[in-house]
Parts: structure tokens; sequence; C-alpha cells
């Protein structure tokens, strides 16, 4: 990693709600490199939609509240600049792409109005420069045909629609492209092809990517350094061939074993037990010790820290930081 | 879009239809015989004779059904039985004074109706808000006669403002042309005349547009900050796009196509005619010519109002629709999702 794109530290992201405070971000901290894939990877509910669009200062305020820490993109704190500021870096310099692509684009506007429309907020173009802009976008994205620009999105098919989300979202060659789960709602083909786009986009751009997903097969495939996050913490992080082979938390080991194997004869498939804390009523000590195999008495009255287990490899557990100083006196 | 509008236009010919035969059946209704229930007991045989063949009674259902449409295609709505006149050039300028007025108030309702309901959904929660929402609260369950009565007590009465009835001061010397008073002024250049219609007309489009400006008020709240809500909003933020824009362009548009239904049904009972406010304000409207010849059995312009009414209130929900596939290009195609 040569240089820092996103740097978030020790963010706090709380919602105050009537029933009370959910802090649905809890203290997470990562880093996003030049030209980097970082895969962010959890259940749902675990809050890495919302370190998302924390970044993109879309969550609604109120009820949501960055209480503490920093979101560092390029050496500017997204968390302390104005609305107006934060619209400018918004669609030019980190951009956005969603999970579903039949309601992300609006209905009633063509693609090429949707996508000029990028260009103009932040770029004083005339209307055919920026038609020419979004005409040559679409065909980087694999979209040539004549006149798609006068269509509307319900003329495209869900594929379609999110090659047309990410063209927008490259308009104007961002530094930091946001893809909170973007091939969930496709199907397994369109799923690869849009994978393969990113990939291409990401190597001929230098784009860096934030990877949003709760599949670990499409983390396999595409990101460099992968974040696994829990009831709003982060824990475990380390790159991709490290975590395949040698997964340490507990948690990131049931999201391993949920992955169906053919060779695998068992009639049910595996799943990790229990559910996603309630929000409101997180777990006193570690929030995974109710569904954790392995849990220990400390692990229900104190939180572990998220420690290096070996050098670039992060890991929130009891278990390896005794393993630890077990083979630091044994030695 | 054209072949759109063809195929609407198609299937207003079986609700034409029916119209027709509800219309037809409004003198067929009256229990026992027509004409002696529309001359009344002391008539003599020869006048029940008159009548009957006057509105065709002495032939068969099916014949007299078929001469009503041919009269109503030829544009013969049939004659008042009162002043002897022929329906169709008797009931325009009751129309236009309806249409005058109707097209005002609405246009109140929306102009306030909108904007109300944006704001409201733009700072929801917000002191505006409540307000906003009381006002409208109060305006759906305002009695319209007294809404009426109380703004000719104030505005008219007390603060001597605005004319409290009628269309034009009767003093003034005035030819109608259109009968759309207002137009007619301005046609003939004569300001002092529409200056006079304007005031006239205020009043009593205030108390019309109350109810629908606070129904569409309602209407836009909720649709926008449904609206509001969807992905799409969120990509149009995502974009870089000012609260503005996001609001007036993403929003607005997809929030108006139900507040377009109400706004085409409003409208549609509107020119209905009120009977209640053009009574109060002496407005000479269709409502109140209506209302006349049902309080004196004058049946063929009962019959003849009442379809040129609901033919008013069908066109209006066509243009509705059109106006639909205009603004959602979803529709058009015949597919949503």
């Amino acid at each position: 990693m040569t240089q820092t794109v996103l740097e978030i530290a020790e963010l706090q992201l709380h919602f105050f709600t009537d029933k009370g405070v959910v802090k649905a971000v809890d203290g997470v901290s990562l880093e996003v490199g030049r030209g980097e894939v970082v895969g962010l990877v959890g259940e749902s509910g675990c809050g890495k939609s919302v370190t998302s669009l924390a970044i993109m200062g879309l969550i609604p305020q109120p009820p949501g509240k960055v209480v503490a820490g920093s979101i560092q993109f390029e050496g500017v704190d997204l968390t302390k600049i104005s609305q107006k500021e934060l619209r400018k870096i918004r669609g030019d310099q980190v951009a956005m792409i969603f999970q579903e692509p039949m309601t992300s684009l609006n209905p009633l506007f063509t693609i090429g109005n949707q996508l000029i429309e990028v260009v103009r907020i932040h770029r004083k173009v005339n209307k055919s420069e920026a038609r020419k802009q979004a005409l040559e976008m679409l065909r980087q994205v694999g979209i040539s045909r004549e006149g798609i620009l006068d269509d509307y999105p319900h003329q495209l098919s869900g594929g379609m629609r999110q090659r047309v989300m990410i063209a927008m979202a490259m308009m104007l060659n961002p530094k930091l492209l946001i893809a909170d789960e973007p091939t969930t709602a496709l199907d397994v083909t369109i799923q690869a092809q849009i994978l393969d786009l990113m990939k291409n986009l990401n190597k001929e751009f230098g784009t860096s990517i934030l990877f949003i997903t709760h599949d670990l097969g499409v983390v396999a495939e595409m990101c460099d350094r992968i974040v696994v996050m829990y009831a709003g913490q982060i824990v475990e992080q380390t790159d991709r061939f490290r975590l395949f082979r040698n997964p340490k938390h507990p948690y990131t080991q049931g999201l391993m074993n949920s992955i169906p194997k053919l060779e695998d004869k068992r009639e049910r498939l595996y799943s990790i037990p229990g559910q996603v804390p309630n929000p409101h009523q997180m777990p006193s000590g570690c929030r995974f010790a109710p569904r954790c195999e392995y849990v220990m008495d400390i692990c229900r009255v104190s939180s572990p820290e998220l420690l290096a287990v070996e050098e670039g490899h992060l890991s929130r557990c009891f278990l390896h930081q005794e393993v630890k100083e077990v083979a630091t006196t044994s030695t | 879009m054209i072949s759109y509008i063809i195929r609407r236009l198609i299937m207003l010919i079986p609700v034409l239809i029916g119209m027709s035969i509800i219309t037809f059946s409004v003198v067929h209704a009256i229990p026992g015989d027509p004409a002696r229930t529309i001359v009344g007991d002391k008539a003599t045989p020869a006048q029940i004779q008159e009548i009957r063949e006057n509105l065709g009674l002495d032939k068969p259902a099916y014949i007299q059904y078929f001469t009503y449409v041919k009269d109503i295609l030829r544009g013969d709505l049939g004659t008042s039985l009162i002043t002897k006149q022929e329906i169709a050039k008797e009931i325009k300028p009751f129309l236009a004074a309806t249409t005058e007025l109707a097209v005002v108030a609405m246009l109140i309702a929306v102009f306030f109706g909108v904007n109300l309901g944006i704001l409201s959904a733009w700072k929801q929660n917000s002191w505006f808000d409540y307000t906003a929402m009381l006002i409208a609260l109060i305006g759906v369950s305002m009695p319209i006669f007294w809404l009426g009565l109380m703004e000719q007590w104030f505005f008219a009465q007390e603060l001597d403002l605005l004319p409290s009835n009628g269309r034009l001061d009767p003093r003034m010397e005035f030819d109608a042309i259109t009968n759309f008073y207002s137009i007619d002024a301005i046609i003939q250049g004569n300001w002092y005349a529409f200056q006079d219609a304007i005031l006239h007309l205020i009043l009593p489009a205030v108390a019309l547009g109350t109810i629908p400006m606070a129904i569409i008020a309602r209407m836009t709240r909720s649709s926008m900050l449904e609206v509001m809500r969807s992905d799409y909003i969120r990509t149009a933020r995502a974009k870089g796009l000012g609260e503005f824009w996001v609001v007036y362009k993403h929003t607005l548009k997809n929030a108006f196509i139900p507040v377009l239904t109400v706004v085409g049904l409003q409208l549609g009972l509107l020119l209905g005619g009120a009977v209640l406010t053009e009574t109060i304000f002496s407005w000479p409207g269709v409502g109140r010519y209506i209302f006349d010849a049902i309080n004196a059995r004058n049946y063929p312009v009962i019959q003849s109002g009442i379809l040129i009414l609901a033919t008013i209130f069908v066109v209006i929900n066509l243009i509705v629709d059109l106006l639909y596939a205009w603004v959602d290009p979803r529709i058009q195609y015949g597919k949503g999702d």
C-alpha cells in the first residue's frame, strides 16, 4: 500500500431513537489505499452499510450522528466539513453504487438525463459535451447500444441498470468507489460480469474500491484486503490469502463454514447459531459471545480488543490473545 | 403516445353509453306516470298527453332511448319545461360561470396545497410542518357554507374589502361573449370590469378551494415523504446534487402522480357545480341551475344537466390519465414495475 485514500479512525455513529441509543458503528477503524480493493464483510445489520453511508455523508441526521472519530478522505475530515463542501466531493471524488439497481435510478428521467446530471453538477460543460462523456462512459461499462441515452430505466434489465449505475459513479473518475452489495440483487451470470467490470475499472483507472458484501465468494474474487464486521465492530482484518487460509475469529470461521461445499455430505447446511444481537441490548462482554462455540467465562464479562495475532492480521478475540500470552511465556 | 390516446378514447365509448342509459332512465325512474308527475295533479288529460308526446313517452322504451341518443349526438339536449328555451343554449352561461369559478378555486388549491405539502415534507416534524398540517386538517373538516358565510361577514361586511356576491357589480354595463367574465373583460379591454370580475371571484373561489387545498396538501406531503425515502433519491444525493434540486426535480415529479389523481377528481367535483357555494355567493352556476330545475321538477333540464356534468367528469379523468402517461413513461408501454 503506497498511499491512503480513505482512513476511518475510531468512528462512532449512533442513532438516537425513541427506544434509546443504537450504536450502529462502534469504534471502526479502516484504511483504503490507492488502487486497493477492500472488502467489508458481515451479516445484515452489522453496520457495514451504515459505515459506507457515513463516508458519503448520507446518514439522515437526526436520528443518526457521528459522535466520535474521523473519516479522512485525501487528508480532509469528512465529518468536520459542511454539507456544501461534502456535496462537492460526493459524486465527484467519492462515488457510490447501491444494492438495488431496479430502484436506484429515477424512473421518470432518461438514462442520459441522469448521467449528464452528474457531470453538470460538478463541471462546467455544455450538454452536448456531457452527452459525449456519458456515451463514452457507457461504452466503458459495456453498453454501446445506440439511443441508450434516451431510454428510461424500466426499459433496461437489472444487469444493464447496474452497469448504468456504475457508469454514473465512474463519470468523473472518482478516487474512491463505494460499492454497497452491488451484485446481491443480480443473478449469478450477471454477477460475474459486473464483478469483472469493476475489476477492470479498478485496474484501468486505479480507482480504490470499498466493497461491501455478505458474500465471501465475491470477496475472494475481488478484494485485496478484508475487514469483517460484527454488531457495529470490526472483528477481523487481514489480506485475502490469510483470511481464507487461516481465519482467526470464530465469527469469520462461522462465515466460512456457512459456505456450502460440494464434498460435504451433510443433510443440513451449517449456519452460525443464534442471531445478530438486538442493537438496543448489546451483550455486556464480547458481542459474539452468545453465538460463539469457543465461548469462555471472560468473554461474557469483558470485551476483547482488536489486536494483531500476526503481522497484518487483526482479530478481536480472547482466544488468540491468551494463546499469544502462553506463547510468550513458553519462549 | 398517440396510440395510447386512441386506446383511451376507445375505452371511453362504453362509459359514455352507460352514462346515457343512466341519464335516460332519470325520467323513467319516476314512479307512476312521469308526465302526470311533471305537470301535477290539476292538469287536464290534454296537457298530460302533450307532455307525454313532448317527451316521447308514448313510444316503446328502446325507441325512446335511440331517439334520445340521436338527439344528443345532434347537440339537441331538449327544451326546458319552464322557460321553453333550448337547454343546450340556456345552460351555457351557467356552465361558463361554474367553470370560471372552479378553475380559479382549483388554481388556488393546487398552488397553496402543493407548496404547503412540499415544505411540510421537506421540514418534516418542524413547527412549519405541524402548523401547515393543522391548517389542512381544519381545511378538510370545515363546513363550506360556514366558511363562506364567515368570509362574507369578515371581508365583505366588516372590512368592506371584497364584494360579497354575484359575478360583477350589477350597475356595470358589460357584454358577455364567452361568459367567462374575466376573459371577456380582457377581450374587450375593459380593465375596470376585469378587476371587478376578479374581486368577485376571490371569496367564492377561496371558499370552494379550501377543501381541495387541504386534501392536496396532505396528499402531497405524504407522497413526498414516501418518495424521499426511495433509493433513487439517495442516488441523487450521492451524486452531490443540491437539496433544492433533489426535492423539486427528483422527488416532486415522482410524488406528483398521486396528487394529480386528487386534483383531477376534485376539479371534476367542483365543475359538477357547488350548490352550497353558488347559493351563498349568488353565483349563477350550473349547480344552482340544476338545483332550481330539481325544485321545479324540470325533468329535461335535470336529465341534460346530469349528462353534461357526467361527461365533464369523464373527460377530466381522461385528461388526468393522459397526463399520467406524459409524466410517467412506464404507463404508455402498459407495464409498470
